[in-house]
Parts: C-alpha cells; structure tokens; sequence
C-alpha cells in the first residue's frame, strides 16, 4: 500500500574543482557580458551558487541565439554529470531540484562535439550564466 | 506500508529519510523504476496509514487524501512541492490540457511550471472549495516548450497514480 506525499530532494555535488565562478541571475542582460565561466568542450567544468539557493538538477544550455541544444545534469552522489542533445523546440527535464547549502560547486560536463563559442546555461528561464566554451 | 515518490529522486542510494508531520524515519527502497515508470518507492511505518495526507504549505497545512483517480484534460488538478515551497509557492493549481510522451510513458501535464524539487510531490483534485484532496498522480518533469517569437511555455507533467500503483502491484491508501 502506497501514500503519495509531498517530494523533495537534496543533492550533493561532488568532485574536484575545475572552475569556480559566481553566478549572475537574469538571461538577457548577462547574456552580453563577458562570459563567468570557462568549460572546455569534452571536459567538466564547476560553478558555485549561493547558499540557499534551489536549483533543479538538469540545466539548460542555450546558443547565443537561445536555443537550447543541451540538457546538462549534475553529478548526483556517486554518479557522473551528463549531457543529452535536445533536438526539439519541445523537451522535459526532472523536476528534481537541489539545495545548495553547504558552498559546494555543482559539476556538469561539457560535450566534445560543441563547437567553440558563447552559450548560456540556465537553471530556468530567468537565471542563466554566461559560459564560454573553449 | 511504503509511500512512493519519482524515480530519479535519489540516484543510486538505497535508502532515505522520511519526514512525517509526526516525525522522521528511514525508509526502505523496495521499488525502483517499476515497470519502467519514473517511479520509486519505499516502506515506511504501518502506524504512518492515518497521516495520508497532502502537506500544502511551509506552515503543515494539510489536506486528507479521501480518494484517487485518473485525470482527464480539461479538469484543474493542483500539485505541490518542496521546490515550490521554498520558492513561496504553496499549492499551484491549473488546468490539465496535454499529456507528453517520456521514456515511453504517457505523462499528463498542467499549464503551470514546476521548480526544482517539486519531483515526487502530490498531484490532486480538489472537489470545490472543500478541503480534502484526491489523488491523481506524482510530479515527475517539467516540460519546456521554445517558441521562436512568443515566450517560452512550461507544463508540469505527472506520472498518473494509478498506472504506476499497477506496475508497483500496490494500491493507494486513503486517510482514516
């Protein structure tokens, strides 16, 4: 017998640190501003939020154009970040979230077969980084 | 008994904790992914049958679960969650209008976007004003949809409760 209840869940990043950088809310402004974050394509890469923040575990990356060509997911315990092409204008991701709460730097992976440029990443439509991939 | 939640919602660990309006405990996988569902599920006391519930709020309000269906587009069903909780969103309610294919499972979605976290929480219907709740499914993806002029849409897709209370071989138990 089963009772559904409310959800949650608390992730702990793990792992050494590649990259640190802080992080800027708000797509479009940021956007133009000289990217935060490094992330060498074919490699991991590392960015810390603020404590207290909720973020989901799978984050988008979007062109400069804005449109969204990867869903990046963390590291979660003792599994490894990573990515999934999107190839729609029309994608799901977990709802899963995570609290940051311990100043730890979440971990992604960068794709080896993205090309070179400036992209954002976003944990939702109002908060996203700029990031270069190098 | 056990109380079931998304699948994704704890990577490879085991077991986890279980918070109750009466206390915590651990609680013991028994199920993962049944029947390829985004589904886990997990034993906790039997003692904990009466606190089937739906907590609504930051502040313990609640609503007794009194019943469990399926859904249909077109109704409202609301759903609630840690991450919106801590994003000052108690309860969100709206209307049921899609449904999305994931994994190879139908998920079914209401116009209304979910925060990180709200994966596992209660989606229910609320008969009125009244106060109780039945329940229709657990929150499992938020579905994003790019437009290249309008603004971007989001859906909030649930498993529905009863298709994975038959590939778990379980059946919803209702407040007493």
């Amino acid at each position: 017998m089963e009772v559904a209840r409310r959800g949650g869940h608390r992730v702990q990043a793990v792992g050494a640190v590649v990259l640190l950088a802080s992080v800027a809310t708000g797509c479009s402004d940021d956007a133009h501003e000289d990217p935060a974050v490094e992330a060498p394509a074919g490699e991991e890469f590392g960015v810390t939020y603020p404590d207290g923040t909720t973020l989901p575990i799978t984050f988008v990356l979007r062109d400069e154009d804005g449109t969204a060509v990867y869903l990046l997911s963390l590291a979660r315990g003792d599994e490894e970040p990573s990515a999934e092409p999107i190839e729609s204008t029309e994608f799901g991701r977990p709802a899963a979230g995570l609290l940051v709460d311990d100043g730890s730097e979440l971990r992604f992976s960068m794709p080896a077969n993205v090309d070179p440029g400036r992209f954002r990443l976003c944990a939702d439509d109002d908060t996203c980084i700029a990031l270069e991939v190098k | 008994m056990r109380f079931t939640t998304a699948g994704h919602c704890f990577a490879n660990s085991s077991d986890t904790q279980v918070e109750m309006p009466s206390g915590a405990n651990v609680g013991r996988r028994t199920q993962w992914w049944p029947g390829g569902w985004d589904s886990a599920n997990y034993s906790v006391p039997s003692a904990w049958q009466q606190q089937a519930a739906i907590t609504v709020s930051s502040n313990g309000n609640y609503r007794q679960v009194i019943g469990a269906g399926n859904p249909a587009n077109g109704s409202q069903y609301c759903f609630t969650g840690r991450g919106s909780v801590a994003e000052g969103y108690d309860e969100q309610c709206n209307t049921q209008s899609r449904t999305y294919v994931s994994g190879g499972k139908t998920l079914y979605c209401i116009e209304r976007w979910t925060h990180g976290g709200d994966s596992g929480g209660p989606v229910y219907y609320i008969d009125g004003n009244g106060p109780d709740a039945h329940a229709r499914g657990t929150m499992v993806l938020d579905l994003t949809i790019d437009y290249l002029v309008a603004p971007t849409e989001h859906f909030a897709c649930y498993n529905r409760i009863n298709d994975i209370a038959t590939a778990g071989n379980w059946s919803v138990v209702l407040w007493k």
